[in-house]
């Protein structure tokens, strides 16, 4: 009875301790750092308004950054980084695309001025200086980025199912 | 059984293959001869024209052929290859069980057992019966091609037990090999099923991987035909309906093949222009109302899909649990069921070995399309992960980027600061000379 009792209290503290301390302990950042990260989509598109899909990952871990910001996520992601983050969902501050799109140069027109290479933000497009560029459509996460630094405008978008 | 040789008119051949479509080499309105390369790709196999003829058009998926009227099937002109799988790849053998995956890639690496495939076990697929009606031998010799070039010691031929008698006869021949009858059971024909049965293996991804080739009869056949008469594959065995059989050329309009959509055109009946067609067996085929185009290599089977065969309409799961001890992988389909768009759920359930056979089907008191169901999950499951694969990479890359373009900016500072010290260098110069000249002045 007395060997009851006393493991009884000793399961009760344990418990107790172990509950608190759950509690005050937050979860390692690096560790919900990487589950942030690989949460998000990876397309690197920078339409958060961060440089990417790790520094937007840094930033939701530290509290300054909502969670509805990443439209290729979609809706599903939100809800993905709400519960990670213990936050409250909120609908996407943008529009989702409709489907996942590559980037292509249209090889004819382009110059060769390594302006998109620059841009790319995942090393997905390769050619050299006066020389034609092509994107590896393989490595292209349709981030978009390498669009706008065009000068001769010779790059499209393309859905992916054509590729 | 009627097995008919068809003299096609036209041709459709399609150069979408297992994983890649191959580029075509030859242009509109040119004059082709019988077996000439049509297309290839060197992830794919090559394409060869059936018939001699003249191209009427070439797109990015489809080579059509206007067929001279005295044209015959003639061996392909290629000098064959000396390196055995090129040679494989070379003769366009592709698996004529109904995958058609490239047999190059299959027969890869170092195999200790060849199953040959005689299972034939969903209906209404009929192709290696008409087979062995015909030329008996060929699957044999193909047999015998592939075991000694790549040097496996072991054969076994698992036939289905309406098929033992004709290989027993044919024994005598290959005296160590063995014949195998399991007992009769739904989706035994199955590649991972099929081993289970043989040598109680329990097969992780691809057999040809852990030493086993199984391969069907048909794709020996084009194996021997290609090794003993130089004919490349052009033509497979085709069933259609219950009893008929044609060797018809890749690329025969499917119309050509089924003589009723020939009448439908005739009377022009719309009713019958809008039957379903039935691609393949009962369980594993697929169902499409665009008849017109051309046979390809993975069509084993052509049949309507009838009202009869149509399935009840199902009911809700009641949790009876008798699709779990037919099931040949040994898993749980209505738990399978239950989790259906669940994938972490399903991985752990063991998707993945699912052969889709519809053994759970055949049971189901509340006629679910189970197998139906897990053939859409493990193609969602598919997408997920090369989606995953895809995310995974692209982070690798990015972070390498940044890690380049952090080392190039510390360069740059770096650079600077060395630049710098040089202005010292100057500087300590032009003091020297200042004061050399202060010195000379006084």
């Amino acid at each position: 009875m007395a060997a009851a009792l006393a493991l009884a209290a000793l399961m009760a503290v344990a418990g107790t301790v172990l509950a608190l301390l759950a509690r005050r302990w937050p979860e390692d950042t690096q560790t919900l750092l990487a589950r942030v990260d690989a949460a998000l989509p990876q397309t690197q598109c920078a339409q958060c308004g961060f440089p990417g899909c790790r520094p937007y990952a840094e930033a939701l871990v530290q509290g300054d950054a909502a969670v509805n910001l990443c439209p290729p996520g979609g809706e599903a992601t939100v809800q993905v980084l709400a519960e990670l983050l213990g936050v409250a969902a909120q609908p996407l501050a943008q529009c989702a695309p409709t489907e996942p799109m590559k980037a292509l140069i249209i090889e004819a027109d382009c110059i060769g001025c390594t302006l998109c290479i620059l841009a790319c933000p995942v090393d997905a497009i390769m050619g050299a200086t006066k020389h034609m560029h092509t994107v590896l459509l393989d490595e292209c996460t349709g981030c978009e980025l390498c669009i706008a630094p065009c000068p001769v405008d010779c790059i499209e978008l393309v859905p992916a199912r054509l590729c | 059984m009627l097995v008919t040789t068809r003299q096609p008119t036209q041709l459709h051949i399609a150069l979408q293959q297992y994983a890649t479509r191959a580029l075509p080499q030859v242009q509109a309105h040119q004059h082709i001869a019988s077996g000439q390369c049509l297309a290839d790709h060197p992830n794919g196999v090559p394409v060869y024209a059936p018939r001699a003829g003249r191209v009427r058009s070439v797109s990015a998926q489809c080579i059509t052929i206007d067929v001279d009227t005295d044209s015959h099937e003639a061996p392909a002109l290629v000098e064959p290859h000396d390196h055995f799988l090129e040679r494989v790849r070379q003769g366009a053998m592709v698996g004529l069980g109904g995958a058609a995956f490239p047999a190059h890639h299959k027969w890869r690496g170092t195999p200790h057992t060849l199953v040959i495939n005689a299972m034939e076990c969903e209906a209404p697929i009929h192709c290696d019966r008409a087979l062995l009606s015909i030329r008996p031998d060929s699957p044999l010799r193909g047999g015998e091609i592939l075991a000694e070039a790549l040097g496996i010691a072991r054969c076994v031929i698992a036939a289905k037990a309406d098929f033992a008698p004709i290989f027993q006869s044919m024994l005598p021949r290959v005296p160590s090999w063995e014949l195998f009858t399991p007992a009769p059971h739904r989706g035994i024909g199955a590649e991972r099923t099929l081993l289970r049965a043989l040598d109680g293996a329990t097969l992780h991804g691809p057999a040809s991987e852990q030493g086993y080739i199984v391969a069907n009869l048909g794709t020996l056949d084009a194996l021997a035909r290609w090794w003993d008469h130089g004919f490349a594959l052009t033509h497979r065995l085709v069933s259609v309906g219950n009893e008929q059989a044609y060797w018809a050329a890749l690329g025969t309009p499917l119309p050509d093949l089924l003589p009723d959509t020939q009448d439908a055109q005739n009377t022009e009946n719309a009713a019958a222009h809008s039957r379903t067609l039935r691609v393949g067996g009962l369980l594993s085929g697929t169902l499409s109302t665009e008849h017109h185009r051309g046979l390809q290599a993975q069509d084993n089977s052509l049949s309507w899909d009838d009202a009869s065969t149509a399935p009840l309409p199902a009911e809700p799961c009641i949790r009876c649990a008798r699709c779990a001890p037919v099931c040949p992988e040994g898993l749980l389909p209505q738990q399978l069921h239950w989790y259906q768009h669940q994938s972490e759920a399903l991985v752990a359930l063991g998707i993945d070995a699912c052969t889709t056979c519809g053994a759970c089907d055949s049971v189901c008191p509340s006629h679910i399309p189970l197998a139906a169901q897990f053939m859409r999950a493990k193609k969602t499951l598919r997408t997920q992960r090369s989606i995953d694969a895809m995310a995974e990479r692209a982070q690798a890359r990015f972070a390498v980027r940044n890690a380049r373009q952090t080392r190039r900016a510390e360069q740059a500072v770096e650079r600077r600061a060395q630049h710098r010290q040089g202005d010292k260098r100057q500087d300590a110069i032009a003091a020297a000379l200042a004061k050399r000249r202060q010195r000379k002045a006084s």
